[in-house]
C-alpha cells in the first residue's frame, strides 16, 4: 500500500464516530489545561493520561493527540489575555498578542492565533504524511549500534541545546540515565538500585517522573507568585474574527513559518519554544517596520503561532518512526503507547499501521475540530482563566495523584512523585534544564540494551559503533551539536560584552 | 551548588552500584558497565561545574520563602499516601483537597474550599472509576 492508501486507512479509523468524540473531548480539555498559566501540553497530556487507560491503542493515541493539539491552541490564550504563557512555546505570543489585547484588538488576536495554528498544524501534517513512513523505512535498516548512536545523538543534541548551560544540560541527562537504571536489568535479570523494595523491581515509571516535574513542580514554583495580583482580563468579546486586510498581511508569514516550525520540531530537544522564537525573529528581520514588533503587530503573533503548532506535529516524527521522542509531550505520549504494549519505532508502521496512520489522520481531523472549537467558543473557553490560581493548583495536584495511581496502582508512586517534585524544585533553583532528564529516562533502557547487544554481536569491539555510514553520521551530528552550542554561547557572550560596553 | 550536588550524587550512585550482584548470564560485570560510566561521568561533570562556578552558594535556599509551603505540601502528600488505600479514594481525597485548599487560601473562602473539595473528590471518582474504568480504592463497608 502507498502512503495515500495508508492515510485513507487511517482516516477510516479517525473518522469513526467514537474517535471523533474522543478527539473533540481531548481537544477541548487540552485547550482548557493548556490555557492555565504554567501548565503546558506536557502537563496536560500527563494529567489527562488516565482518561485513556480503558481505551484501545488507536482511541488512546487519538485522544492524547487531541489533548496535545488543544493545549498548543490553548497555550496562547493566556499569553494574549493575561500576558502569562501557558508554556514555553506560547512565550512568543505574549510579545504582540498581549499588546494587541491591550489596544482593544483581543478578538483579532484570538482569531489569528487560532487561524495561524490551524494552517501551521495543517501544513505540518502534510509534511508528516510523507516524512514519517520514509524515515521509518530508513530506520528499519538500523542495528543495535545505529540505535545506540541515534540515542547518543538525541540526548547530546537535547543537552547541548541548553546554551550557556551545557554542563548542566549533561548533568540533567546523566541524572535521567541513572534513574533509568533502577530495576531489574533486562538482559541479565540482576536487580539494580532497588534497595530491597519490591515495587522498584519494575523500574521507576517515567510517567511518574514527568508528572512530578511538570505538574507538582509547577505547583511548587507557583508558591512564589501565589499572593500576587493577577492582570485584569477582558471577559466580554465582540466577533472573534480578522479583517481581510489582516489576513492579507499575515497569510505569507503563516505559510513561511509552518515548514520552519515543522523541521525544528522534528529535531530532538528543539521543540516549539525555539520554533516560535525563530519564526518571530525571522518575520521581524524581514519586516519593513521591525519597530512595530512588540507593539501589537499582528504578524508578530501569527508567525510564532503557526510555527509552534507545526513544531508540535514535527515532534511526532522521531517518536513514531524512530522510537525516540522529540519533545516532553511526545515523551509522555510515548509512555502512553508503551503502557498499551505498543513499541513506537519503525516497526510501528508495519505491526500497528492502524495506530500510526490513525494518529496521523486524526491530526487532520483534530486540527479542523480545534479550529471550530477555538474560534467561536474562544470567549467561553477563556472564562477558565478567571479561576483563581489558589483553587486551580490544588486541583492540578489532585489530578496528578489520580493519574499516578492509575499508572501503577501503588501508593509507593506517591512518595516517588514527591521525591521527584523536590528534585524538579532543586533543578529549577539550580537552573538545570529538565528536558534532557526526561528524554534520558525514556531512552535510557533502550540505549543501554542497544549498547550491550552491539557489544555482544561485535565480540566486545567498541569500533562497531563507528562501522556503518549511519553510525558515523550520527556521531558527527552529536559532536557537531556540542560544537555549534559552544560556538553560539561564545557569540552570545561577545554580543553581551559589546552591549555592556555600549551602555557604559 | 550544582557541582557539589552532582559530585555527591555521583559518589552515592557508585556506592549503590557496588551492591549490584554479578550476572549469572553473559559477562558477570555487564550490568555495572553502564552505571559505572554514569557515576564517573556525573562526578566529572560536577567537577567541571564546580570549576566553572568558582564559588559555592546556598543563599538561594536560605532566602527562599517558598520552602515552608513546600514542606507543608510534602507533609500533606505523605498523609494522603498513607490514607489512600485504607480510607478509599473519595474520603482520602476529600481530606487531601481540603488541606491543600486550606493551605493555599487560609481561613478566607472556607465555603469555597469545602464545596470545591466535595465536588472535586466525587466528580473525579465518578468520571475515572465509573465512566473510564480506572481502578481507584474504595472505603471498606461504605464502598466509596
Amino acid at each position: 500500500m502507498d502512503t495515500l492508501g495508508f492515510l485513507m486507512q487511517g482516516m477510516g479509523v479517525a473518522l469513526q464516530p467514537m474517535n471523533l468524540f474522543w478527539v473533540t473531548l481531548g481537544g477541548v480539555l487540552g485547550t482548557i489545561v493548556g490555557m492555565l498559566p504554567g501548565l503546558g501540553p506536557a502537563t496536560g497530556v500527563a494529567v489527562l493520561l488516565p482518561m485513556t487507560f480503558s481505551m484501545g491503542p488507536e482511541a488512546a493515541m487519538i485522544t492524547m493527540a487531541g489533548v496535545y493539539y488543544g493545549a498548543m491552541y490553548g497555550g496562547s490564550r493566556s499569553s494574549i489575555l493575561i500576558n502569562t504563557p501557558g508554556d514555553g512555546a506560547a512565550v512568543a505570543a505574549t510579545f504582540d498578542g498581549y499588546p494587541m489585547a491591550k489596544k482593544g484588538k483581543a478578538e483579532s488576536a484570538l482569531a489569528i492565533s487560532a487561524i495561524a495554528s490551524f494552517f501551521g498544524g495543517g501544513i505540518a501534517i502534510i509534511f508528516m504524511v510523507f516524512c514519517a513512513n520514509t524515515v521509518a523505512q530508513f530506520a528499519l535498516k538500523f542495528g543495535p549500534s545505529e540505535y545506540f548512536m541515534l540515542m547518543v545523538f538525541a540526548l547530546t543534541a537535547t543537552a547541548a541545546m541548553s546554551r550557556g548551560n551545557m554542563v548542566k544540560g549533561f548533568i540533567s541527562m546523566i541524572m535521567g540515565l541513572m534513574i533509568s537504571t533502577v530495576g531489574l536489568d533486562a538482559l541479565s535479570g540482576v536487580q539494580r538500585f532497588t534497595f530491597g523494595i519490591m515495587e522498584l523491581q519494575g523500574g521507576i515509571d517515567f510517567l511518574v517522573v514527568i508528572i512530578a516535574i511538570y505538574a507538582l513542580g509547577e505547583v511548587f514554583k507557583s508558591f512564589k507568585n501565589i499572593n500576587k495580583e493577577r492582570v485584569e482580563m477582558q471577559t466580554k468579546f465582540g466577533k472573534i474574527w480578522i479583517t481581510k486586510e489582516e489576513w492579507k498581511r499575515t497569510k505569507w508569514p503563516i505559510l513561511r513559518s509552518a515548514p520552519l516550525g515543522f523541521f525544528i520540531g522534528a529535531l530532538p530537544g528543539a521543540g516549539g519554544t525555539m520554533a516560535s522564537l525563530m519564526a518571530y525573529n525571522n518575520e521581524k528581520q524581514m519586516s519593513k517596520h521591525p519597530e512595530k514588533f512588540g507593539e501589537g503587530e499582528i504578524i508578530g503573533l501569527a508567525a510564532p503561532e503557526s510555527a509552534n503548532n507545526a513544531a508540535s506535529v514535527g515532534a511526532f516524527i522521531p517518536m513514531l518512526s524512530l522510537g525516540v521522542p522529540g519533545s516532553g509531550t511526545t515523551a509522555v505520549m510515548m509512555g502512553a503507547l508503551l503502557m498499551l504494549g505498543i513499541q513506537p519505532g519503525p516497526m510501528l508502521f508495519v505491526q500497528h499501521p492502524n495506530v500510526a496512520w490513525g494518529l496521523i489522520a486524526s491530526m487532520f481531523v483534530g486540527n479542523i475540530v480545534l479550529a471550530i472549537v477555538n474560534i467561536p467558543l474562544a470567549g467561553l473557553l477563556v472564562r477558565v482563566l478567571a479561576i483563581p490560581e489558589k483553587v486551580l493548583y490544588p486541583l492540578v495536584l489532585g489530578l496528578a495523584f489520580v493519574g499516578t495511581y492509575a499508572i501503577g496502582n501503588s501508593t509507593i508512586d506517591f512518595f516517588l512523585l514527591l521525591v521527584f517534585a523536590l528534585v524538579g524544585y532543586i533543578m529549577n533553583k539550580e537552573n538545570i534544564p529538565t528536558s534532557p532528564l526526561i528524554l534520558a529516562i525514556i531512552v535510557g533502557n533502550m540505549m543501554e540494551q542497544s549498547f550491550r547487544q552491539a557489544m555482544v554481536i561485535s565480540n566486545n569491539n567498541l569500533g562497531t559503533f563507528l562501522k556503518s555510514g549511519v553510525s558515523i553520521t550520527l556521531f558527527i551530528l552529536a559532536i557537531g551539536s556540542v560544537l555549534v552550542s559552544i560556538y553560539k554561547t561564545h557569540q552570545d557572550k561577545k554580543k553581551f560584552k559589546k552591549l555592556d560596553e555600549k551602555n557604559s | 551548588m550544582t557541582g557539589i550536588i552532582s559530585i555527591v550524587l555521583g559518589i552515592l550512585y557508585l556506592i549503590g552500584m557496588m551492591q549490584i550482584e554479578l550476572a549469572a548470564i553473559g559477562h558477570p560485570h555487564a550490568p555495572i558497565y553502564f552505571p559505572s560510566a554514569l557515576g564517573l561521568g556525573m562526578i566529572g561533570l560536577g567537577i567541571a561545574q564546580l570549576i566553572k562556578d568558582k564559588k559555592i552558594s546556598i543563599h538561594q535556599y536560605l532566602n527562599d520563602e517558598t520552602i515552608p509551603m513546600i514542606l507543608k505540601t510534602a507533609g500533606i502528600i505523605i498523609i494522603y499516601a498513607v490514607l489512600f488505600v485504607p480510607a478509599g479514594y473519595v474520603i482520602s481525597t476529600m481530606i487531601f483537597m481540603f488541606m491543600m485548599l486550606y493551605l493555599f487560601n487560609g481561613k478566607n473562602k472556607i465555603k469555597r474550599t469545602v464545596i470545591t473539595t466535595i465536588i472535586f473528590s466525587i466528580l473525579v471518582y465518578v468520571v475515572f472509576s465509573k465512566l473510564l474504568g480506572v481502578y481507584l480504592p474504595v472505603m471498606p463497608f461504605i464502598y466509596i
